[in-house]
């Protein structure tokens, strides 16, 4: 579950995105976004939980001044898996090239 | 009811004519001995030579029971080594047209993970399981391969419980479809080595 700060911080990185203020890199592969506008470091990465068999996000944040890397986890099990979901899908979209 | 009576005859007269041949010429054998026993047994020098044809006519008829008996042995195991080739040869053939089914299940079950459709990629993959179950004692690191097999089943178990807001990621599925390509590798691998004619020949 993420703490109510990295919460907002999610809503509000998913708005920023919508508004085509934030970029992201999506590889598919790895089921990994990640910012590519300077100034804010922030990974999300999906994963299926084999073991509980329900999905979860792990979200990193690299905090440039102190040069320390943040981590916040949530799982299917909470109400904010949800956000992160969105945030996942919206930054997947962002550097999407679709044909009309 | 008598023509039932003159069956039972015939059949006993049918399958044990031999024995009433014999059984006829021994009676004879033994009436013409007693015939001349008195001539024999009065003339030593008759009676020796009777004696010393008898000896020799024993032995002979010794040699050729003993040369007979190993005879039948050696026919007897020459079909036998006919009869275990001829049940070999069905055994492949039955191994070619199983291995040909957990080909095709195989298959299948990667075709539907593609499509995400874990369920029926599961039960193909189980009907793969039994059908490899049967002839999996050919393979020679079956413990290792019935690991695999074992790990393969509960990752589809497990993606069986996906949602499509929490599905399995691009490399775990590529993952799981590798494993199954591995194990198809191994069966045609298998295959591919022996050259036997699956066809058994005219004679």
């Amino acid at each position: 579950m993420f703490p109510q700060k990295i919460e907002e911080f999610v809503v509000a990185l998913g708005r920023k995105t919508s508004q085509g203020e934030i970029s992201w890199l999506y590889d598919d592969n790895n089921a990994t976004v990640q910012t590519t506008t300077p100034g804010i470091n922030v990974t999300l990465r999906y994963s299926f939980n084999e073991i509980k068999e329900v999905g979860e996000f792990v979200l990193f944040y690299r905090d440039e001044a102190d040069n320390k890397e943040y981590r916040f986890y949530t799982s299917q099990e909470w109400s904010d898996y949800n956000n992160a979901r969105l945030l996942f899908d919206i930054a997947q979209s962002s550097g999407i090239r679709l044909p009309f | 009811m008598e023509n039932k009576k003159e069956i039972i005859i015939m059949n006993f007269l049918k399958s044990h004519w031999l024995r009433i041949t014999y059984s006829m010429i021994l009676i004879i054998s033994s009436y013409i001995a007693y015939c001349y026993s008195a001539d024999i047994t009065s003339d030593n020098i008759r009676l020796n030579k009777f004696s010393y044809i008898g000896t020799v006519a024993t032995i002979i008829a010794l040699l050729i029971a003993i040369f007979e008996i190993a005879q039948s042995i050696h026919a007897s195991k020459s079909i036998q080594k006919q009869a275990k080739e001829y049940l070999s040869r069905a055994e492949s053939l039955d191994h070619a047209s199983f291995s040909t089914e957990c080909l095709g299940n195989l298959d299948e079950a990667n075709s539907y993970i593609n499509n995400e459709n874990y369920n029926t990629s599961l039960k193909c993959f189980q009907h793969f399981r039994k059908t490899f179950s049967r002839f999996s004692y050919v393979f020679e690191n079956i413990d290792e391969l019935n690991k695999k097999i074992g790990e393969i089943e509960l990752s589809l178990h497990t993606a069986t419980q996906t949602t499509v807001s929490a599905p399995l990621t691009k490399i775990s599925r590529s993952n799981i479809q590798k494993d199954i390509i591995s194990i198809k590798n191994i069966l045609e691998e298998i295959y591919s080595k022996r050259k036997d004619n699956y066809v058994s020949p005219k004679n």
